[in-house]
């Protein structure tokens, strides 16, 4: 399938006349110093253990993202683009492929309607945080737990349409679109949710990346989830279903506090008795909601809303694994010449609906992060942020660390945008 | 612009034996004065020979509209039919400039200082124009089928200078005037009369800022 799909994005692009295109590259280079300190020597998630952070401790100078986006548009309002990143995070650096996609956007008639349409390997249509090159986050370094979660494990390969209704032909200042995606390689959504849980991070999974899961003892010798392969595939089609997800949007640009709203479903609608070499299919169903409104002159606030359930099962039903989830994050943000401040507040949880042993996926946690942000020049920012995580997680006493965790991250970043 | 209305006025002079200065004060319901609406007169009694020189522009003659800090400047402006505009990208990004209406469609990407051609505008009325890559981008021109056509200056009068005497109508048109087809029609005759008060039946929509409700210059389409 993987395969496939690269084959076919290679054949457009080489049918598609390239000197008639406008090419552009952007992107962008974020370094950082990071200082990570936790009350017990817990390991980051993305070394298999229960750190909500990326980062080690003691990370030191790290590349925290060189985002690059190519794209190529025609005449005719087709265009490919095509975003590849490296992460520099210590013992987990990884080059590759986070989109790739065709896509076209038509213009709106004189009736303000306007289709657009992408095909390939993109993101759902969910954060209001990652609205930047290469899907960086210009408020804060670290996104929030929710959108977070959607860079490891969430990603359409399939068809997207949006159907928009602007209402600026019609003296209106209000916008409508209907988002549909259809969508496979997401059957293993869930496991690294359910696994290790929340996490805060600026790390995205590449199109090719396997993530580790933690030893937990249920993937013990003989145990329920034996079978269960050491990393995750998270791009994987199993059972050949389509998946869908719909999102409705209303933006009303009010003079004084504009604002956007949107509310969408997420189900991958996998068959759950699948595995295959030791990759389940897990059933994957969410609802979630987005505002963001400008209260005040430069005051802006950010909030998202996520709430679902995921589950597997063995091949003949005989365990499970099944999670309720909820997240939802308020940022507040203040900006001012070159300078910009924002506070967010999260609070978060996995609740284990299931009995299986050696598998215990309860989590509550709550999250705070400040960041300061100075624009150098129109192109280079310096940007410090403290992270504050505090979680409570029965899992991590299989490795023998507090169940109760705070963690703490200080960062300085360096970002310059091309 | 003005080549075109000093050879109409060549035309017309050989009509008309008077000239006047007319001047339109346009003034909303609270009597402040607007700025930028489209002040348009076209002559009602106009015997054929001369409406058949008049009406057909020897030279096509251009208005630039500019796009510069990701707006169309000036938002609002006027044309003959026939003639063209300019569009001159003062930025340094692409643009992807489109005209929604009518039989004056047309669209076309215009890379950062650069500058390109619409084709001749053949149809009167309003061209709603936007970019497809900034959607809060936003500009109208007007076109008509007289050469007697300007904007109100700030002081919200519209002037004509060396009007030839006689029966027309007048018109006034803005994107945000929110009226029927945004016109206001009323005739009149210039002669004794040269000057004119005009107060709208309504305030004008809140006219667009044009601007991104995001502050940061590297975003994207997600």
């Amino acid at each position: 399938m993987k395969n496939y799909f690269i084959k076919t994005i290679f054949f457009i692009t080489c049918a598609l006349p390239a000197h008639a295109a406008e090419q552009s590259l952007h992107g962008i280079v974020d370094t950082r110093l990071i200082n990570v300190s936790a009350k017990s020597n817990s390991t980051s998630y993305l070394l298999g253990g229960y750190g909500k952070f990326d980062n080690k401790k003691n990370s030191g100078l790290t590349l925290a993202q060189l985002g690059v986006v190519y794209k190529a548009s025609w005449q005719n309002n087709v265009s490919i683009n095509i975003v590849a990143n490296a992460f520099g995070n210590k013992k987990h650096e990884n080059i590759g492929i986070t989109e790739a996609f065709v896509r076209y956007k038509g213009l709106p008639n004189n009736a303000g309607w306007r289709l657009q349409t992408k095909a390939g390997f993109f993101y759902p249509k969910i954060s209001l945080e990652n609205n930047a090159v290469a899907w960086s986050n210009p408020y804060t370094l670290n996104n929030s737990t929710l959108n977070t979660w959607i860079a490891e494990e969430l990603r359409n390969t399939g068809l997207q349409f949006t159907l928009e209704k602007l209402g600026k032909f019609n003296h209106s200042q209000q916008d409508f679109s209907l988002n549909l995606s259809v969508f496979k390689n997401n059957d293993t959504t869930g496991a690294m949710l359910t696994w290790h849980g929340w996490t805060s991070a600026s790390r995205q999974s590449l199109f090719q990346e396997k993530l580790k899961l933690a030893p937990f003892p249920a993937r013990w010798p003989g145990k329920p989830l034996a079978a269960q392969a050491p990393y995750s595939d998270p791009f994987l089609e199993l059972d050949n279903r389509w998946g869908a997800h719909i999102v409705g949007q209303w933006q009303f640009h009010h003079r004084q506090h504009p604002f956007k709203i949107n509310i969408g479903y997420y189900n991958n609608n996998t068959n759950t008795s699948i595995e295959i070499k030791g990759q389940y299919t897990w059933r994957m169903r969410f609802v979630h909601a987005g505002l963001k409104v400008k209260l005040a002159k430069k005051l802006e606030l950010i909030s998202q809303y996520m709430h679902g359930n995921t589950y597997m099962q063995g091949k003949n039903g005989g365990f499970a694994v099944n999670a309720n989830f909820n997240n939802a994050f308020i940022m507040l943000r203040k900006h001012w010449q070159q300078h910009q401040i924002a506070l967010r507040m999260e609070e978060f949880s996995l609740d284990d609906l299931d009995n299986t042993w050696g598998d215990n996926n309860n989590e509550y946690g709550r999250g705070l992060t400040l960041s300061y942000r100075y624009r150098l020049s129109k192109h280079s920012f310096i940007q410090s942020e403290y992270n504050w995580l505090q979680t409570n997680r029965p899992a991590r006493w299989y490795v023998k660390q507090p169940i109760k965790l705070i963690e703490r991250q200080l960062q300085l970043a360096f970002r310059v945008y091309f | 612009m003005i080549r075109l209305n000093l050879f109409c006025l060549l035309i017309l002079s050989s009509f008309y034996n008077q000239a006047a200065q007319v001047q339109i004060t346009i003034m909303a319901p609270n009597k402040s004065v607007i700025a930028n609406l489209v002040v348009f007169l076209t002559p009602i009694d106009l015997s054929s020979i001369a409406k058949a020189t008049i009406f057909s522009p020897q030279v096509i003659l251009q208005k630039i509209i500019k796009q510069k800090n990701k707006k169309f400047v000036p938002y609002i402006d006027v044309v003959q039919k026939g003639q063209i505009i300019l569009f001159d990208n003062n930025d340094d990004i692409t643009h992807h400039i489109y005209s929604v209406s009518g039989k004056n469609r047309f669209e076309f990407k215009i890379k950062g200082n650069k500058n390109k051609k619409s084709p001749i505008l053949n149809s009167t009325g309003e061209v709603a124009m936007g970019c497809n890559i900034h959607d809060w981008m936003s500009g109208y021109v007007y076109v008509v089928d007289t050469p007697f056509f300007t904007k109100t200056n700030t002081n919200g009068k519209a002037i004509f200078n060396d009007m030839p005497t006689g029966q027309y109508q007048l018109s006034i048109w803005h994107p945000q005037l929110d009226v029927s087809n945004n016109t206001i029609t009323q005739n009149i005759t210039i002669g004794k009369q040269t000057s004119w008060q005009i107060t709208l039946p309504k305030a004008l929509l809140p006219i667009p800022k044009q601007e991104s409700e995001d502050d940061f210059d590297f975003l994207e389409d997600y």
